[in-house]
């Protein structure tokens, strides 16, 4: 394939229309640090022994970790180009490569999730009412693994005396799971946008964020919207000071990275997807509106914990675009 | 690398590349490339200021770099080095993630049609039979250079002693082994 290169930046470089990954991998991104967020916050929470304060916040989460993050490697199978070989992920452990880890991560995430809910439905069922008589009608449904004996009948027991250490399991691996999001991006030096460390806190905050929005909705109590209300205004603050070391990160770096940071500041549509959705209406906005709330000016909706999500979602896409926008190889037709 | 090992290397003499794309050619039909996918390109630069101009002409494809991060990152180990320190894809073991593409300064993989991600092998079904690549044997003007530079005698070895050279963007930190003679 012939280039004509003369000294500009915006010369055709080799293989650069193509986009390496489309619409996904953010996906996937968000529903990993969705998870992520549900499963500490639901370990934490129930750790802290408010059951009964935060019901959706421990159970709900709990429940909805394994199925979310089934949809999310989903959509990470859609993107494989090669679907037929996805099963060679599993009989293989490289050391330096993020993405065998992120993997091996996800298949740990699914036994101690399904414990930690087997633990938390014991516990339900012991205590009785609604949700019992619900489970025990599930329950029946189920005889026909009967056969499989005493083992079904011996795990939930040992779930729920253990359940402590799968409450500390979950924080562990939603800390890994969230992190392992931004790492997967980060590792890759040939695209300097993406080549900071910062991603890694910053999509696990933005991960926890979404979570206690997703409660905010789901919860019933009024007092449990306003405590993940209380908490969501903390992550929002602290993704946005993330943000602003990420910017500090490159700006203050070599070259490769100051390029980076060209999709972001100049005249292309990357400029007003993060600035003005992502942090406007996705942090600035609902950090306003739920001060506002908290002075008791407006009443509480769901205004809020949409804008946090939608901002989550759109974080992802601005990283996964933008970043793909700057190559290492443009240095090399300077 | 490690002193007394295989270390294949290509060396690219600019000042007498023409142009003529043969080294395409050549590549295209030796490894079956279906156009509009490519394992090696031409690029055509012109360098400095009016009236001083002058053009670089450059065969570019894989760097087979010594500390490739395409293979490091690859997640089954599809992406490997084999005989030579020559970066090789494994198609059986490729699931199509794209890690590696993300991961090469030089944008030199691609998504095969076949699903599988592709990129320059300096033809090793070639060169693991003392074969030269098949760029390098169809060469009219003899530019491109092929072989061990752990080997004093080698004549890429003898090229790189006595010849201006230069690495495209070393400080990638990937030690490539594209070396364009000046």
């Amino acid at each position: 394939m012939e280039i004509e290169v003369e000294n500009t930046f915006h010369a055709p470089l080799p293989h650069a229309g193509e986009l390496i990954w489309g619409w996904e991998i953010p996906v996937y991104l968000f529903l990993g640090g969705l998870v992520a967020g549900m499963m500490i916050l639901s370990g934490a929470y129930f750790l802290s022994k408010k059951r009964n304060e935060l019901p959706f916040t421990i159970v709900g989460g709990a429940i909805l970790s394994p199925i979310v993050l089934s949809i999310g490697m989903f959509m990470l199978f859609l993107d494989l180009s090669y679907k037929v070989h996805v099963w060679r992920f599993y009989t293989a452990f490289e050391f330096t490569s993020p993405m065998s880890w992120g993997s091996w991560i996800l298949m740990l995430i699914y036994p101690v999730s399904i414990l930690f809910i087997t633990a938390l439905l014991f516990e339900e069922v012991k205590k009785g009412g609604g949700v019992a008589e619900y489970l025990t009608k599930i329950g029946k449904k189920l005889e026909f693994l009967r056969p499989l004996g005493d083992l079904l009948d011996e795990i939930p027991p040992w779930a729920a005396k253990n359940v402590n250490i799968f409450a500390w399991m979950s924080i562990g691996l939603g800390i890994a799971l969230g992190a392992y999001t931004g790492i997967l991006l980060s590792s890759y030096a040939a695209r300097p946008l993406w080549n900071s460390q910062a991603l890694a806190p910053l999509f696990l905050i933005s991960g926890l964020s979404s979570a206690a929005a997703l409660s905010v909705i789901l919860e019933k109590k009024d007092k449990a919207k306003h405590e993940m209300a209380r908490i969501d205004r903390v992550f929002i603050g602290v993704e946005l000071f993330i943000i602003f070391l990420l910017f500090a990160n490159l700006a203050y770096s070599v070259r490769a990275h100051q390029w980076a940071l060209g999709p972001f500041v100049g005249s292309n549509i990357y400029t007003p997807l993060f600035w003005v959705l992502v942090v406007g209406m996705g942090l600035i906005t609902p950090l306003f509106l739920e001060f506002l709330e908290v002075r008791k000016v407006i009443k509480p909706t769901i205004v809020v914990p949409i804008l946090v999500i939608l901002g989550g979602i759109l974080l992802r896409f601005a990283f996964v675009y933008a970043g793909q926008a700057v190559c290492w190889c443009y240095f090399i037709y300077r | 690398m490690k002193q007394g090992e295989k270390r294949y290397a290509m060396v690219i003499d600019t000042t007498l590349c023409v142009g003529c794309k043969d080294c395409l050619m050549a590549c295209q039909t030796e490894n079956n490339v279906p156009l509009p996918f490519f394992r090696e390109w031409l690029v055509f630069l012109t360098k400095g200021e009016f009236p001083n101009l002058h053009r670089v002409i450059r065969s570019e494809r894989c760097h087979h770099c010594d500390r490739a991060p395409c293979v490091g990152v690859c997640p089954t180990g599809a992406s490997h080095f084999d005989e030579g320190g020559i970066v090789v894809v494994d198609p059986k073991k490729c699931t199509g993630c794209k890690a590696c593409i993300a991961a090469c300064p030089y944008n030199a993989r691609f998504v095969h049609p076949e699903g599988y991600v592709d990129k320059c092998s300096f033809c090793i079904h070639r060169t693991s039979v003392g074969l030269k690549p098949a760029c390098v044997d169809v060469c009219p003007t003899h530019c491109l250079h092929f072989g061990d530079i752990n080997d004093p005698s080698s004549e890429v070895s003898k090229l790189l002693k006595s010849r201006r050279w230069e690495n495209l963007i070393p400080e990638a930190g990937t030690k490539p082994q594209l070396y364009f003679l000046y």
